[in-house]
């Protein structure tokens, strides 16, 4: 990389290793490659967020008020990619997300969910609207019964999210490991379709939790 | 973002909501769903065993306005046609009569699922129908 200013070869770091000005943050630079991090789903939150605060600092548009136009937009673009990637990264579903997009997957080409899922999401959305209904009727024993069917729904789907989750950590593993032993070019796209696939039925029964919650509570 | 008058009306007052039943030889399921949205759709058809034609169609979807009014007129669309002019119905159709903005052509595309999903299945139902007729005259 060539600083801008100075034009000396850098390491490509967020300042000039010769004249330590701030550098413009090049085109498509992603979240990872912005923190110096590998493309690795585990991650050590607690040393992210030493980072975020440590870089959070050194960007600050308050540090670059006297800085020439350059600094200072350059201050500015840093210091929002930073809570961006900070945000997005230290969070493990939101860091699943993000690589998938970084990979190329896009959420609307998702094929339809399998068919037990679906019915079951479908049974569901009737018990939400039942409850909907005996809470109108003002009927006491119906919402009773509504209410008791759906709190069981509830626990079952929850359960069903913690096992969903403690699969996805499971292709964390294997993510990392190949990434580790270089086998991750024959691996990758089997990895990616499952955690794909995962989260989509992970989103599925997120959105239904929330609706059934919603009209619960 | 507004809704269109179309989508409006189907949303307001939606034609052939309810259930068909999911057994009957004649009647064919369609159970789609858009996971990032928390959509899911179910639509069904009352075919005509003799001529194929669809006699009855209901629908139950849950979801947003544009996905309630799209099932709401592909039910609509489906009654008098044959299954194989059901085949033909295109998302693409729904979204011009409906006015549906670019973000909401993924609720069309579900329909078009759903149509496909419920022929699929009267389909497979008529072929295994005819399997268990042929294993009961050669039973016989």
């Amino acid at each position: 990389m060539i600083c801008s200013y100075c034009e000396a070869t850098t390491d490509g770091g967020h300042f000039c290793s010769a004249c330590k000005r701030l550098q413009p943050v090049a085109q498509g630079t992603d979240y990872f490659a912005f923190l110096s991090l590998p493309k690795k789903l585990r991650l050590d939150e607690a040393a992210l967020e030493k980072t975020f605060y440590a870089l959070s600092r050194q960007f600050h548009p308050d540090y670059f008020m006297n800085a020439s136009d350059a600094e200072r937009l350059a201050s500015m673009e840093r210091s929002s990619l930073l809570n961006d990637a900070y945000r997005t990264l230290r969070e493990p579903l939101q860091r699943t997300k993000y690589l998938l997009a970084l990979e190329g997957y896009k959420e609307a080409e998702k094929k339809s969910p399998p068919a037990d899922l679906l019915e079951e999401v479908f049974e569901l959305n009737m018990q939400v609207e039942e409850l909907k209904a005996a809470k109108k009727m003002g009927d006491a024993d119906e919402l009773l019964e509504a209410r008791s069917a759906l709190e069981e729904a509830l626990a079952h789907l929850n359960d069903k999210l913690k096992e969903l989750d403690e699969r996805l950590f499971k292709f964390f593993d294997q993510w990392d490991s190949a990434i580790d032993n270089a086998t991750i070019a024959t691996q990758k796209k089997p990895l990616l379709d499952q955690m794909s696939e995962l989260m989509s039925h992970r989103a599925y029964i997120g959105n239904l939790v929330r609706d059934i919650k919603e009209e619960l509570y | 973002m507004a809704y269109s008058e179309k989508v409006v009306d189907h949303y307001n007052n939606p034609r052939n909501v309810g259930s068909l039943d999911k057994k009957a030889a004649n009647v064919g399921t369609g159970l789609v769903g858009a996971p990032e949205c928390g959509d899911v759709m179910k639509l069904q058809i009352q075919v005509n065993p003799e001529t194929h034609v669809i006699e009855d169609a209901k629908f139950k979807t849950f979801g947003c306005g544009s996905a309630i009014a799209s099932s709401s007129l592909a039910t609509e669309w489906l009654k008098g046609k044959s299954v194989d002019e059901a085949l033909q119905i295109k998302n693409t159709e729904i979204v011009k009569e409906l006015n549906l903005p670019p973000v909401k052509i993924h609720c069309s595309v579900l329909a078009e699922d759903a149509i496909k999903a419920a022929v699929r299945d009267f389909q497979t139902k008529q072929t295994e129908g005819d399997v268990k007729l042929e294993e009961a005259v050669v039973g016989a």
